[in-house]
């Protein structure tokens, strides 16, 4: 993007003082400065790329009119606005739509980050087989960040904002550990504690508004405007006690048991603690039978262990927030209600595997397998619950996860010559999580839909398997007879009907794969390499939210027309994009289908369209409940009695509300690196004393395959600015680069 | 072994060290002492919060939110026209919601005045109270009351009361809201009573006002409402609203967006006040009756039809009552262009400048009054209707308020139950008190209230049943810009008969929200109870709750 850049200066310091054979004093600091006069903003939906891709409208300026994104004469003052000046309110200089130029060059993000860190590590060999390990550390990071938006428009009079967050972290250790040998048995213990401490602070402050164009100061806020955006500052501590025993008998058997407690918590009602154990097995079965001399390694691994994550205990209350902005002269409060359970337990994760290390033929053939359960115990979240409540939920412990999975490495070399190498390496990842435990509290008919998307939910009951979404405003279907399945459309419009019947509530698919390859390979011929990285992910479905905007605003193909099999809507935006004829004025026995198709016809277009599913007879008047086949009409089997609708009204409805309109496939392929180095000459490199020097030449990105078919990225749907798994938002594809790389080793 | 132990202490000694720096920087004392500020506030910020949020509230669904006043033809939209017809009532609503957070603040309000023993406080909490779980009765049908917001209690999936319940709850309240104002000794800072100014007597008026909102709105199926109502109107025990002063409503800042009205320009860019168009119907209605609120609420269209060839571009300003100036220019219906003549049906109105939208105009914005030039005018900019006065287009402005219920109001409620009988009273003077605060909430000069109320169409008629029809009228052009309560009385009174117009015949009139999609989804046993009691029992926008049955 163009008027970004990031700058980043380090200096950093290790020091080793041997004050005798017994004592060792380790320093090490680093100083990082980051500066940014205007960090990169291409995500998110304020992105430029992004408000072109969903807002491109047709009457955009030509781009060379658009460069001077000022209009004449109003420099500071008013954009020039991306759309055509003909297409604006007359004498009007209020912009629709932002010159992309004007984005780039007057919303500036600057930022600044100065990182200090630094340790000092004692190390003391207190006796033959005692040793004690003393260490602090510390972080200091301090930032600074301004925004500056200039004038925009008469109405748009820019933005400014400045803030900094400066927080501390220290870490100290301090560590025992006993270790010897007794003949063919190896023993170490250790015990020790950890103490850390960490605090920060922040403040923001706005103006909403400048009172002079072009002047990024606070005090130059417009009357009313200035206030502190964020303000705050916490404190907390954690302190844990540990130990670990580690045995081993003859380089084939080991054993290794450890223990942790952590406390934590400030406040009496804040303190909580919990004891994690752990312990693993591993037998070197190679070293312990005569193996035929094919076998270089055989190893078999079984673990326990049990880690704590999130070992919290927040205060339940309800506690009053003052408003950023005050009303005038008046102060103003808001509330915040939260609803913890006062008997929370630590969440923890027991986590169980098995496992074999091969290898074979001078490691030609090595293959790593595991097999792994995941009790994810006393998962901590909220029981969502009904605003009525009082509460957006009960944080507690709402249960259980199981996740299964196995990971399995394999990696060959098929040839092994002295000037020719060929490397095969491959992963394959494979897991499922379910729900196993709900807390009694939950769900009093079993299971709960909870938000997830936008207009997407997840079922929470036992059973459940992670990751399937379900539609958060199902289509209304009818439930008996022929017609079941069919969507029922209303009998005023004939569109689709958002239902609150449970039954109408589908599920879209599961965002996890079904497993997911990893390839990489290499040749090697004398003083050339070839590599090439590539990846698989199989199964799952995602949902595009850029399909909803991109429809929505009729700037994807298909808004078009609907196609052949369109299950939702058939017609289109003329005759050659499938659009139909509309029916002669009044044609229609149905009064309310003559009246809204009388109301919307084209006398120039054949632009008719139709939902698709049947409609109740106009003239039924028992409950709709009580219908039967003879009650329900298709609509379109007869384009006299059709609903129909410009297109727009027939896919809007769809797109807007019903997720399963854009749900697709994920699978996907990715060649994500291909990279050819030459690595110069032994002889050359000696000559300039350099241990090594390569030349390689890289392409990332080169090609993707997706099943949709879509030209999306489906893995942005996995990472990138939405947290919701399997949702695609805003994100950009991943960017296609090719480099020349020289690397020099001294 | 010596020196190992002298070791030992260093390193307890450096342990130490760490532990006791810590002390100060934790800022124990200082977390205790500001939960204790944040749990505890006083009555003031709650006062000024309170009534911030929930005028907010109600005038958001009043003007911005077009879903009812496109049902009840204020407004109409010229683009993104779904409103035009009922659809915005066709999904489920979480308006619910927006009304449940509120209360919640209020009742976390209504314990803090309890523990100070500040009654007046409390009552006037109380209103907000009574008439935030009126809304959500009002448009949902049963809804949790009793159990609502106990979830510290334990009540996790409320059940819902039964309507009738709720309303003979609420009037209790209402009444309790009275007695403790006027029982309340503590002062009420003037300053943070945005809306009264600290005078305890309005708020009283406030209280009586909504209760006799609420009998009216239930009075079919109340036996004794007229009684009620009636005891509202003996002493002064229980004062109603009498004059604008009392009027629940709060002022504009209009320094930020968040301050202004909504239609503002600090909220809104130019287009999305543009596609809130006045409705046919109220231009029309208001045209017919020479109305002086017709030229203060609607701008001229900017470029109307004549159908006199030499007025053809003629360039016109108007300037209204409050000083806005707006320029038109005449435009002759020129059937010799094919554009102009292929509007022929779309084309309504002409040789006048306040024209409305017909309802039921679908998104299509070439149909608004046969505006054909969309060259010039783009999606939303139709010349050939009038848009909202500018007055609407201010961030802030002594006749924009935030309004809950006003005096008018009041006056049209006793004028209906006069005729009906519920009272004994004199119907024409409470009507023509009605208009008379109503045009002077406006801004209307006392002179030509009086013409206005001489002129015969503003005369009640001898029938009661056109006496109803005739204040039904007055009441919902009273109650403009107050779209939700407006929504109410349509829906109880079937009056103004709206439900013909345009092209609406085939579009039945929706009667209720559907409840959120999440009560369905986190409180199951309980929906199916509420959705059990109505007639018939399917959670759609037709079905008819208790008041209706």
């Amino acid at each position: 993007m163009p008027n970004t850049k990031t700058d980043q200066k380090s200096i950093s310091l290790n020091t080793e003082y041997r004050v005798n054979n017994k004592l060792k004093i380790t320093v090490s600091s680093s100083y990082i400065r980051t500066n940014s006069p205007n960090k990169t903003n291409t995500a998110g939906s304020n992105g430029i790329l992004n408000e072109l891709m969903f807002g491109f409208p047709a009457s955009l300026q030509p781009l060379s009119e658009m460069h001077n994104y000022w209009l004449t004469g109003l420099q500071g003052v008013n954009q020039n606005g991306a759309l055509m000046q003909d297409d604006r309110p007359a004498n009007s200089t209020t912009v629709n739509l932002d010159n992309p130029w004007w984005s780039t060059y007057e919303k500036v993000h600057s930022f600044s980050r100065d990182n200090y860190f630094g340790k000092i590590q004692l190390d003391w060999q207190l006796a033959k087989n005692f040793s004690l390990l003393v260490r602090t550390g510390m972080e200091n990071v301090k930032e600074y960040y301004e925004y500056r938006q200039s004038w925009s428009d008469p109405n748009n009079k820019g933005q400014y904002a400045t803030g900094n967050n400066s927080s501390l972290l220290a870490n100290s250790d301090a560590i025992l550990t006993y270790n010897k040998t007794f003949g063919k048995f190896n023993l170490t213990a250790s015990g020790g504690a950890n103490y850390s401490y960490s605090n920060n602070n922040n403040l923001e402050m706005t103006a909403g508004r400048l009172s002079a164009p072009s002047l990024f100061m606070l005090n130059n806020a417009a009357p009313g405007t200035l206030y502190p955006s964020s303000s705050g500052w916490g404190t907390g501590q954690s302190f844990s006690v540990y130990g670990m025993l580690s045995a081993g008998y003859a380089n084939q058997l080991f054993v290794d048991i450890t223990g942790r407690n952590d406390y934590k918590g400030i406040l009496p009602e804040e303190k909580i603690q919990y004891f994690y154990p752990s312990v693993s097995l591993s037998w070197v079965a190679s070293e312990t039978f005569k193996l035929p001399e094919q076998f270089n390694l055989l190893k078999f691994r079984l673990a326990k262990a049990d880690v704590g994550n999130g070992l919290i205990r927040k205060r339940s209350v309800d506690t009053y927030s003052f408003d950023a902005s005050d009303w005038g002269a008046a102060k103003t409060v808001n509330i915040n209600a939260i609803l913890v359970d006062k008997n929370i337990k630590p969440m923890h994760s027991v986590t169980s595997e098995v496992g074999v290390d091969l290898g074979m033929f001078n490691n030609r053939l090595r293959l790593d397998f595991t097999y792994f359960i995941k009790d994810q115990k006393n998962q901590i979240d909220d029981i969502p619950t009904v605003q009525g409540t009082g509460y957006p939920g009960l944080l507690t412990n709402i249960g259980d996860v199981q996740s299964k999975g196995i990971e399995i490495g394999l990696s060959v070399t098929p040839v092994k010559t002295t000037n020719f190498n060929w490397d095969i390496s491959t992963s394959f990842t494979q897991y499922k999580a379910t729900i196993t435990r709900l807390s009694d509290k939950f769900a009093p008919n079993g299971y709960v839909f909870a938000d997830y998307g936008r207009n997407e939910k997840v079922k929470i009951a036992v059973g459940e398997e992670i990751g399937n979404m379900y539609e958060a405003n199902p289509i209304m279907k009818v439930k008996t007879g022929k017609y079941a399945g069919a969507y029922l459309l209303d009998v005023s419009g004939g569109e689709f009907q958002v239902s609150g019947d449970e039954r109408d509530r589908g599920k879209l698919g599961n965002f996890n794969p079904d497993f997911i390859l990893g390839m990489n390979t290499t040749f090697r011929y004398r003083q050339f390499s070839l590599n090439m990285v590539g990846s698989l992910r199989h199964g799952g479905k995602y949902i595009s939210v850029n399909q909803k905007y991109m429809e929505s605003n009729g700037i994807a193909f298909t808004t078009l027309g609907s196609g052949n099999n369109n299950p939702y809507w058939s017609g289109g935006r003329d005759a050659s994009q499938g659009g139909h004829a509309w029916p002669a004025a009044g044609s229609s026995k149905y009064e309310s289908i003559n009246s809204n198709n009388d109301g919307q016809r084209s006398d120039v277009l054949n632009d008719a369209s139709y939902a698709k599913g049947v409609y109740l007879d106009p003239n039924y008047t028992g409950d709709p409940a009580n219908a039967t086949d003879k009650d329900y009409i298709v609509n379109g089997a007869d384009p006299k009695n059709t609903f129909y609708q410009i297109p727009t009204n027939s896919y809007g409805d769809c797109i807007w509300n019903f997720s399963s309109t854009r749900t697709y496939d994920a699978t996907n392929f990715k060649l994500r690196e291909i990279s050819l180095a030459y690595a110069f000459p032994a002889s050359l490199i000696s000559k300039l004393k350099l241990a090594n020097l390569t030349l390689s030449v890289i392409g990332r990105n080169l090609l993707q395959w997706n099943k949709s078919g879509r030209n999306e990225d489906p893995e942005s749907a996995f990472q990138g600015v939405g947290s919701d798994q399997g949702i695609l938002r805003a994100t950009l594809p991943s960017i296609r680069s090719y480099g020349l790389k020289l690397s020099v080793g001294f | 072994m010596k020196s190992f132990i002298n070791k030992s202490v260093l390193f307890s000694a450096l342990l130490i060290c760490f532990t006791s720096c810590s002390k100060d920087a934790l800022r124990t004392y200082e977390s205790q002492q500001q939960l204790n500020a944040v749990e505890d506030v006083n009555d003031p910020f709650l006062l000024s919060s309170i009534i911030k949020q929930t005028t907010l509230f109600y005038q958001n669904i009043g003007y911005a939110d077009s879903r009812f006043p496109g049902a009840v033809q204020y407004m109409e939209r010229n683009f993104q026209g779904s409103d035009n017809y009922y659809a915005g009532f066709k999904h489920p609503a979480d308006n619910l919601y927006s009304a449940i957070n509120i209360l919640k603040l209020i009742d976390g309000s209504i314990n803090l005045a309890d523990k100070r023993g500040s009654k007046s406080h409390k009552g006037i909490f109380k209103i907000f109270r009574s008439l935030l779980f009126s809304f959500m009765t009002d448009f949902y049908g049963d809804i949790y009351y009793s159990q609502a917001l106990k979830g510290r209690e334990g009540i996790l999936y409320p059940q819902y009361d039964k309507q009738a319940d709720i309303y003979t709850g609420l009037l209790k309240e209402l009444d309790e809201a009275n007695t403790l104002i006027k029982e309340g000794t503590e002062p009420i800072a003037d300053t943070y009573d945005l809306m009264y100014g600290g005078d305890k007597l309005k708020w009283q008026k406030f209280a009586n006002s909504l209760k006799l909102r609420l009998l009216m709105r239930a009075s079919k199926k109340l036996p004794d409402a007229g009684i009620q109502i009636s005891a509202l109107l003996n002493g002064t025990a229980r004062p109603l609203f009498s004059n604008n002063d009392d009027n629940a409503c709060m002022a504009y800042i209009g320094t930020t967006g968040a301050n202004s009205w909504q239609g503002g320009k600090l909220n809104w860019d130019y287009s999305e006040y543009d596609r809130r168009r006045p409705a046919k119907t109220l231009a029309d209605k208001l045209t017919s009756l020479n109305d002086p609120r017709l030229g203060i609420w609607l701008a001229p269209a900017e470029k109307p039809w004549t159908s006199d060839v030499h007025l053809d571009g003629e360039i016109f300003n108007t300037t209204d009552a409050n000083g806005f100036t707006d320029q038109s220019t005449w435009e002759y219906i020129d059937r010799t262009n094919p554009l102009i003549a292929a509007q022929n049906n779309n084309l309504i109105d002409s040789n006048k400048v306040y024209v409305g939208f017909i309802p039921w105009m679908y998104s299509d914005f070439l149909n608004g009054n046969g505006h054909y030039d969309v060259q010039s005018g783009g999606v939303v900019g139709n010349y050939k209707v009038s848009r909202f006065s500018q007055l609407f287009r201010q961030n802030a402005h002594p006749l924009l308020k935030a309004m809950i219920m006003n005096a008018d109001e009041v006056q049209f409620i006793l004028a209906e139950a006069a005729v009906k009988g519920l009272i004994t009273g004199n119907t024409a003077a409470y009507y023509r008190k009605g208009i008379t605060l109503s045009m002077q909430r406006w801004g209307v000069s006392d002179d030509k209230i009086s013409n206005y109320l001489d002129q015969p169409n503003t005369n009640l008629p001898a029938d009661d049943q056109g006496k109803l029809i005739q204040i039904a009228d007055q009441k919902w052009l009273c109650l403009f810009m107050n779209a939700a309560e407006a929504y109410l009385d349509v829906r109880r009174t079937k009056l103004p008969d709206m439900f013909n117009n345009g092209f609406l015949s085939t579009y039945p009139f929706p009667l209720r929200l559907i409840y959120s999609g999440a009560e369905l989804g986190q409180n199951k046993a309980a929906y199916d109870k509420g959705v059990a009691t109505l007639a018939p029992q399917i959670d759609n926008q037709f079905s008819k709750m208790w008041l209706l049955q």
